[in-house]
């Protein structure tokens, strides 16, 4: 019962800003907004002030929540109405469908909306202590961050199969393509140093420990299945292997075959948080280059790392193939079905039975690519235009991102942006941070409306944090950071 | 300070707002699910396999050179005793059974489905079957209906009968001739099934 409550605090934890709401990592916005010193997380060499030290609200120093997807929304699966798969007549029939409030399962809609390859994605990170510090041409920082992603990938065929059956592919071969599937949840130390080699170059990095806190991750899952014309046979073949790091056992019967999953016996969810058995690295690169008094190009290299999972690993390796032929009728007379169905039920068990070992095993984390460049309009407003690359079940996705970014009235950092994610054109951004005193709250996403129309967005995102700045202000001793020396800078001070 | 309060009033409006204009929130209400939406896949399989020799289902033969008579030459029913095993499922209303036939006698062959409880026929005959001589993988397909269903649900045996007839009733085909010869079925089945009833 306490290893249930456990596993279920340590589910809550990990899901905490899961896919329960639709919401990706930083918005593209916060990368060109001024004056916000965790600009630095998208481009180390942009560290955002450029003097004094300033650290974050303690325990919520910054929230990212992000869900995204390739271009597909939970209304094209679930959605009011009648169903579009049901005939006219069967809708006639039944009035009760036909009640506005009513939740259909629209699969048709579904598949009509989806691509080959496809993914859900859900990412949330709370920075619970952040600090930095910046003199003359060197920036430093340290923060801690718990972070957790899952990302599902999935190929059509697999819902075509689940849909419309295998019948269709008699006389053909079916690939059912990788089912991925990647959840994590790690502890992140990093630490930030960027320096102004010139009045032109910025450059930064920042390195970070990792402490993997639990992990599923599959890796290649798929299936095979080939059928000739004649329908003689089916010659399915499974493959792909799946990585567990967290605390539950799977239990078998003397034959391996798995019979149940629980908990570990007396895991309390103080060792779940204090475990520090799966280190890992990651780094953060990037610069920034003045190329004339206007224009600046950035370039950036986020979360480029990987951990090691060590502690109550289970992987589980799949790699069967079986000719199905149906029951020899050559057996016996009379042919005893109920044993042949049997003895054919059991020998598709058997061979497809994964193999359980507990050796380690290490994941990569999501790697983000950054390109921008800011081009200063006036002491006030800068237009910038942002491209994101990042790469999900061996696929290249690209964002564009173009912003008007100003900062104002001695305090008000403003962005506006439009971004044009996944293939989808409607994400106008707004990024707004306010610094009275010392004090600073901001926010930034890519997609303002997301949030009023959640069922029906592919794009989700948000960054919410609270800032503390002390001794900011050109000093003069800021390189290429002071718009009064340095009217061209990004920061605005 | 006064300015945190304002900020922090500022945000609890905001989500505020969000939470009470949002639209579509209903939309997460799984609890309305009420649509009996059914996903219904075409699901297919083999089921059985065998091949057999003339002679083997004729106990006892008849003499090489008796002809085949014109009414054809029943041989041995291959039997599937079903006890134990059940072959209805709520999610299923009609199962079609795909036979491939290939017959490697100079006869042709006409195929029979029947259903036995204890010896007696359930259920009605199935209209037969005709394999062509030399035919290769011929397909012969039954449809077997909710009735028929419940008739194979309620049957002790499943009978696989074959007739052999010559090709041309003018010229019968000795026993002889085919006596050596094997043909080949091949049962598959496909059916509808109803994912979520």
């Amino acid at each position: 019962m306490r290893t249930g409550k456990c596993l279920f605090i340590i589910f809550f934890f990990i899901q905490l800003f899961g896919v329960s709401n639709l919401l990706y990592s930083q918005p593209n916005t916060l990368y060109f907004m001024k004056g916000i010193p965790q600009t630095k997380d998208i481009n180390p060499a942009r560290p955002g002030i450029t003097g004094g030290f300033y650290f974050s609200m303690p325990l919520f120093s910054k929230l990212d929540l992000s869900a995204n997807t390739n271009n597909w929304s939970y209304n094209d699966l679930i959605h009011k109405g009648i169903d579009n798969t049901l005939n006219n007549n069967v809708q006639a029939n039944h009035a009760f469908w036909n009640q506005s409030d009513s939740l259909v399962v629209d699969i048709n809609k579904f598949l009509g909306s989806i691509g080959t390859k496809n993914f859900v994605q859900e990412s949330a990170a709370l920075t619970v202590l952040e600090g930095g510090y910046k003199k003359g041409k060197n920036f430093y920082a340290v923060s801690l961050t718990e972070r957790e992603f899952a990302e599902v990938s999935f190929h059509k065929s697999l819902i075509n199969l689940l849909v419309f059956g295998n019948y269709q592919y008699v006389g053909r071969t079916y690939f059912s393509g990788n089912l991925n599937v990647n959840t994590q949840h790690y502890r992140e130390f990093a630490f930030n140093y960027s320096h102004d080699v010139d009045n032109k170059l910025t450059i930064g990095a920042a390195a970070k420990i990792l402490f993997g806190m639990g992990v599923i991750q599959s890796n290649g899952v798929n299936l095979i299945a080939a059928t000739p014309v004649n329908g003689e046979s089916m010659d399915v073949k499974i493959n792909g292997r799946v990585n567990v790091s967290a605390p539950v056992q799977f239990n078998t019967n003397p034959s391996g075959e798995i019979t149940s999953i629980n908990s570990l016996p007396n895991y309390k969810p103080s060792d779940y948080f204090s475990n520090f058995g799966n280190p890992g690295i990651a780094i953060d690169l990037g610069f920034a280059y003045r190329v004339n008094k206007k224009t600046e190009l950035s370039v950036s290299v986020i979360d480029l790392g990987m951990i090691a999972w060590k502690t109550n690993v289970t992987r589980l390796t799949e790699n069967g193939n079986f000719l199905y032929k149906g029951i020899n009728l050559n057996t016996a007379q009379p042919v005893p079905l109920n044993s042949l169905i049997n003895a054919v039920s059991d020998s598709i068990t058997a061979t497809f039975k994964p193999t359980i070992t507990h050796s380690s095993f290490s994941t990569l984390i999501p790697t983000k690519i950054y390109f921008g460049v800011d081009y200063q309009l006036n002491d006030i407003i800068s237009l910038a235009g942002l491209s994101r690359i990042r790469i999900i079940n061996s696929t290249i996705h690209t964002s564009f991102t173009a912003s008007a970014n100003a900062y104002v009235l001695n305090g008000l950092s403003l962005s506006a942006s439009y971004s044009i994610m996944e293939s989808t054109f409607d994400n106008l951004g707004l990024g707004v941070g306010i610094k009275a005193g010392p004090f600073q709250i901001y926010t930034a996403a890519d997609n303002l409306f997301s949030p009023f129309y959640p069922s029906k967005a592919r794009n989700m995102n948000l960054r919410i944090g609270i800032n503390f700045i002390f001794g900011d202000g050109d000093n003069g001793n800021a390189g290429k950071s002071g718009s009064s020396s340095y009217p061209n800078c990004h920061c605005p001070y | 300070m006064t300015t945190i309060n304002k900020f922090n009033s500022g945000v609890v409006l905001f989500l505020t707002a969000i939470l009470l204009i949002s639209c579509g929130l209903d939309d997460f209400n799984l609890k309305k699910l009420a649509n009996p939406t059914d996903i219904v896949p075409l699901v297919y399989a083999p089921l059985a396999y065998g091949t057999f020799k003339v002679d083997d289902l004729l106990v006892p033969p008849p003499a090489d050179n008796d002809p085949i008579p014109p009414g054809g030459l029943t041989l041995n029913p291959v039997l599937l005793d079903k006890m134990g095993t059940s072959f209805r499922s709520s999610a299923i209303d009609s199962v079609y059974l795909i036979t491939h036939f290939t017959n490697e006698t100079p006869a042709d062959i006409q195929f029979e489905l029947l259903f036995f409880n204890r010896g007696v026929p359930v259920g009605n005959r199935f209209p037969p079957g005709k394999i062509l001589a030399g035919a290769k993988d011929f397909p012969v397909k039954f449809n077997l209906g909710t009735d028929d269903q419940i008739n194979l649900q309620n049957s002790t045996d499943v009978s696989l009968n074959f007739t052999l007839l010559s090709p041309s009733p003018g010229a019968p085909i000795l026993y002889g001739a085919v006596k050596g010869k094997s043909f080949t079925v091949k049962i598959g089945f496909y059916a509808p099934v109803h994912l979520f009833r």
